[in-house]
Formats: C-alpha cells, sequence, structure tokens
C-alpha cells in the first residue's frame, strides 16, 4: 500500500485499510476541518449515507436553514448537506458543512467543514475550496 | 429496614437546621480572602457520558456534549470510526479539566456570594471535568444549597468507557490527593447513575470506605438496567444513549463494544426483577451452548455464541467486517468481539465477584419514578425461508415499559439497596424529567441537600 499520511508519503507491505481521521485547524480561527474514510455497501449512494448522519445530527440540537444538495468532488457525485445549530447557553449557532461521496465502490469519503457563524463567508469559500479542488490522485 | 419515602418537596420557609462549621468571618470585597471558616467537601460523580473526555495526548475530544460544534463532527462520523473512538483501549482518554465556556466558571453577586468565599474556582474544584450540559445547573443549585453552610462541591469527572473497577481506583486516588488537603472533615459522596458504581467499587474494592462521611446515590442502576442489554438485540436505544452508540443492533453492538463500564450497566446475575428476559424456548435448541439458560447466569446468556440470547452472533464478528445498517460496515470485528467479551468478563468480575452487593456504610438512595422505562426484554423466535428453504433461525428483541422507572433506570434496581443494613433510606421522586437530566432538577437538588443535611446531622467523620 502506498499512501501520504499529510506530505508524508509511504509504502506499506501487503494491503491495508486507512482509519485515519484527519483533522485540519487554524491558528486564530475557530473553523475546523475533518476528512474521515470508512467502509460502506456497494450499492449506497451518497444520498443514503447523510440519512442517518442528519438524523444523528438533530440529536444534538436544534438544526436551523438544513439544506441538501449535490456536488462534484473531483469527478465523484457527492451529497451534501449544510446546517447551522445553535443550543441553549450558546453565544452563538455553529455552521457545519458536509459532503460525503464514493471515490471506491466499498469506500466513502465524508468532508466536514465546522465554523463559528461570525466566520459564515469564510467557511463558504471553505466549502467551495474543498468541493471544487478535492480530488482523488494515484499515490504513485 | 429503611422504606424509601415519597420525596415531599422542601419547605421553602424551613430555616436551615444546620450552622457553618467555625465562626464564619465575614465575606471580603472581593471574596478572595479564606474565611476562618472549615470547609467540608461533598464530591458529585456523574454516570455515564457525564464526563467530558479527550485523547490522551490532548489533540482532539472523544466525547464533549458541552462544545456544540464537537458534537456537530461526531454525529457525522460512521459507525466504523466510532467503533474505534469509544474504544478506551484503541483510543485512550483523559478527562478535560477546564469548563468549556468561561461564563460557567463565574460566578454571580448575590446567588454565589457564599461560594465565592470558598477561594477556589469551580475549575480549581475539577467542574471542568463534568458536562455542564448534563451536570452544570445541577452542581451549582448543590453548590448554591450547601455552601452558606460550609459545603464546597467537587466532581469528579472520568472516562466512563473504562471499567467503574479502574474509576473507583481514580475516585480514591482523587479523594486521597485531592480533596483531602483541603478540610479536616472526609467527603459525602453524591452519585448519580453509573457513578455509583464507580463509588461502590472505590468503597468496596480500592479501600475508600474509611474514607467518605457518607454516600448518596441518586438513579443508580445497582444491578444493572433491562434496556442496556435490550438494545443490542432490538436496535432501539433512549436518548441519550441514542446519542452515543446509534439505532440499529450491529451498530449499538460494534459502537458499544469498546465502552466497558456499558456491559456493567447489563442486568447481573442478582437483578431484582426475575422476569427481566423472557426467551421463547424454541430459541434453546439452536443457542450454543444449548439452552436455556438461568438468569442467574446473566454471563453465561451475554457469551450465547449464537447470537441467541448472546450479544452477537460469533460468526458474523469473526468474518472481520459486519454490516450495522444504513449502507456503512464496520471493520475488525474480530477485535470488536473480542473487545465485547473480554468487557463481559470484566462486567462479572465487578458484579459477581468483586461488588455483588457492597452497600457503603451511611448509604442514601434517591430513585425516580413515573417515566416510561424499559423493564422487560423478550426474545422471540424467527425463521425465515427463502424459494422454500428455511433461512437461520433468529432472534427477535421486544422491549417492554412500565412507568415504574426514570426513562433507563428501572425502580426496582435503583432502590435494590434498600434493605440493605448499611442503606439508611431516601427519597423516591416524581417528575416530567427524564434520569438523563435528573440531577438539575430543582426537586432531585432539595432532596440531594436534604439528604446531606441528615448525614451532617449523624455526624461527618474527621479524617
Amino acid at each position: 500500500m502506498k499512501t501520504y499520511a499529510g506530505d508524508l508519503f509511504i509504502e506499506l507491505p501487503g494491503s491495508w485499510d486507512d482509519d485515519s481521521m484527519h483533522v485540519y485547524r487554524q491558528e486564530a480561527s475557530d473553523m475546523e476541518v475533518r476528512v474521515e474514510r470508512y467502509p460502506v455497501e456497494p450499492s449506497a449512494t451518497p444520498e443514503a449515507l447523510l440519512e442517518p448522519m442528519t438524523e444523528r445530527l438533530a440529536l444534538v440540537g436544534p438544526l436551523e436553514g438544513l439544506q441538501r444538495g449535490e456536488a462534484d468532488v473531483g469527478g465523484f457525485r457527492a451529497a451534501t448537506l449544510s446546517v447551522s445549530c445553535q443550543r441553549e447557553g450558546d453565544a452563538a449557532a455553529t455552521l457545519l458543512e458536509v459532503a460525503v461521496f464514493k471515490p471506491k465502490e466499498t469506500e466513502a469519503i465524508t468532508l466536514t467543514a465546522l465554523a463559528p457563524a461570525k466566520e459564515r463567508a469564510r467557511l463558504a469559500a471553505l466549502r467551495d475550496a474543498l468541493l471544487t479542488r478535492s480530488r482523488i490522485v494515484e499515490v504513485r | 429496614m429503611p422504606v424509601l419515602e415519597n420525596y415531599p418537596g422542601r419547605r421553602r420557609d424551613a430555616p436551615s437546621s444546620m450552622r457553618p462549621i467555625g465562626p464564619g468571618v465575614a465575606v471580603t470585597r472581593d471574596g478572595r480572602q479564606t474565611l476562618n471558616r472549615t470547609w467540608w467537601p461533598v464530591v458529585l460523580v456523574p454516570g455515564i457520558m457525564g464526563s467530558r473526555v479527550e485523547r490522551e495526548d490532548g489533540t482532539d475530544s472523544i466525547w464533549d456534549p458541552d462544545r456544540t460544534g464537537f458534537m456537530l463532527s461526531l454525529m457525522s462520523q460512521s459507525p466504523d470510526t466510532l467503533t474505534r473512538l469509544y474504544n478506551h483501549r484503541l483510543t485512550p482518554g483523559r478527562t478535560i479539566r477546564t469548563i468549556a465556556s468561561g461564563d460557567n466558571d463565574s460566578l454571580e453577586d448575590r446567588s454565589d456570594s457564599h461560594e465565592r468565599a470558598i477561594g477556589r474556582s469551580r475549575n480549581e474544584r475539577n467542574w471542568g471535568s463534568i458536562s455542564w450540559e448534563y451536570y452544570g445547573p445541577g452542581a451549582v443549585g448543590i453548590q448554591r444549597d450547601i455552601a452558606v453552610e460550609g459545603g464546597v462541591l467537587w466532581c469528579f469527572g472520568y472516562d466512563w468507557r473504562r471499567s467503574n473497577l479502574d474509576n473507583g481506583r481514580l475516585l480514591r486516588a482523587f479523594i486521597a490527593n485531592t480533596v483531602r488537603p483541603t478540610s479536616p472533615f472526609k467527603p459525602i459522596i453524591v452519585t448519580h447513575s453509573m457513578g455509583g458504581l464507580v463509588t461502590r467499587a472505590a468503597c468496596r474494592v480500592h479501600g475508600m470506605e474509611s474514607m467518605v462521611s457518607g454516600v448518596i446515590h441518586t438513579m443508580m442502576p445497582t444491578y444493572g438496567a433491562a434496556e442496556a442489554y435490550g438494545s443490542i438485540k432490538h436496535g432501539r436505544m433512549a436518548f441519550p444513549f441514542r446519542y452515543l452508540f446509534g439505532n440499529t443492533p450491529m451498530e449499538i453492538a460494534c459502537v458499544a463494544s469498546g465502552v466497558t463500564g456499558y456491559f456493567q450497566l447489563m442486568p447481573a446475575q442478582n437483578y431484582p426483577r426475575a422476569d427481566w428476559l423472557s426467551v421463547d424456548s424454541k430459541l434453546d435448541p439452536h443457542c450454543d451452548p444449548q439452552g436455556p439458560f438461568p438468569l442467574a447466569d446473566a454471563y453465561g446468556i451475554y457469551r450465547e455464541s449464537n447470537g441467541m440470547v448472546g450479544l452477537v452472533r460469533h460468526e458474523t464478528f469473526n468474518g472481520n467486517m459486519v454490516n450495522v445498517g444504513g449502507n456503512r460496515y464496520v471493520r475488525r470485528t474480530r477485535r470488536v468481539l473480542q473487545h465485547m467479551l473480554d468487557n463481559i468478563a470484566e462486567a462479572e468480575r465487578y458484579h459477581s465477584q468483586l461488588v455483588r452487593d457492597y452497600c457503603a456504610p451511611r448509604t442514601w438512595l434517591i430513585a425516580e419514578t413515573g417515566r416510561t422505562t424499559v423493564v422487560t426484554v423478550q426474545l422471540a423466535f424467527r425463521q425465515d425461508s427463502y424459494k422454500g428453504i428455511a433461512l437461520r433461525p433468529e432472534a427477535i428483541g421486544n422491549l417492554s415499559s412500565s412507568t415504574e422507572g426514570d426513562a433507563t433506570v428501572p425502580l426496582v434496581s435503583a432502590r435494590a439497596l434498600e434493605e440493605h443494613p448499611n442503606c439508611r433510606g431516601g427519597f423516591i421522586v416524581s417528575g416530567d424529567f427524564d434520569h438523563a437530566d435528573s440531577t438539575n432538577q430543582p426537586i432531585v437538588i432539595d432532596a440531594i441537600g436534604d439528604l446531606i443535611r441528615r448525614i451532617r446531622r449523624e455526624g461527618l467523620l474527621r479524617w
């Protein structure tokens, strides 16, 4: 298996599952990006994978402005979700952007981006960048 | 024998019968001066999911209900990831030490003037380790109630994914190293839910019995709760467990597999309701080993390897990949199964060998009833066929509820220690609140305060 851990190229003998969860944060910002890969049924669609996620998100608190859509991520069809949540006691709402796509028949990737409401514009730009610039590359 | 009485509520005009210990010198304006008053400690031990936990290296949270953003990202993660995240063996953790919102560490001028006189912030008293969402209002309520009399509330958050036996050892160390140097009096321990199991382990197994003035258990699943087993067979979980583990039998089984404490919430061999589980006899020949299983062999039931009465079918997990529903899989399920079996063994060690029916001296109980609560589990036989060929038999779990409980813990389990010689009595409360939110309720805060005063009337023990 050949892969990158950040900018570190590694080559592992044999077959491996990628269990890594990548978390990216910026200094002086509460924005956060997470990238998760996980196994799914061959018949799973990105939309179907968003269903249980949406149900679970509703357990956190009242969801506002929930919007679902579609996008193209590096040539793969993605289901997207945008939502905000402000619970009792929160000074401001938290914004969440999610994109789910399947780069392989039995593997899905979830991209999430989070930001407080005051960083709405920056989150929108981040979302666009994630959707338009992310792509699956061949690891040589 | 003590009998729990229905809590009548506190008379608001009743004068406090207890006085501060010591002269009670006036507070200075900034409140930072240590008073010439002898403070006495109370330690709050929360239940499962009630403590905020982060990775051992502090790089990310594992469970933090107080941060909306983190919880949103957590809820978007797959069962495969959550199975590893909630497994304390795979993802070691520690409790978070700083209250998430700075506002909650600041004191109000009037309501908290006595608390200010303590001279230690809430963060210094480890309040950051518990979830404000679940316990904050209750902690503030208890502290306001007792501060005028010299009571100081400490909180003991813990990594609830680990065994209650391990956390009992840590609780003892917390009392010995952190609480003891602050007062000549041994603390009163107030527990909620699984915190009661931690405390009983600390006293029974780790020598904390002689280190406390009294114990108040609230809503304790003494010998477990039927829902903890039934949810894996049925796939339905009440809030807040649904928040944590998911909503299909396989998802719950996988995601809960690394939470050792959860297995100690399944009914033990001495669970006080003899009909908590009923099994269709047609399932017996399909069990491995063959049934029937007496309820006194609860851990034999959980281990049964065909998944008829057992938690899961081992063969399915030995395939190393399990479909958990919703189009999703969990990988490396041989390891998942091994951790489940390890956790069943640890639960057996807790309930059958080490803690058993232990009740600490000067124990008081508070239980809630009136909420729809899973009290029994029925396993039915089903065998479908495909094109005339009989498929493998299955056990179908059904849950039955009654209003005798707090929506999670059946009343029989919460009051199971009532007749123990060390139990002094306590209260049953009724209300329109559920288990998870119970310690935030004014009626429960008042009941806790009243029992603290009874313990003080009997006399706090000195170190």
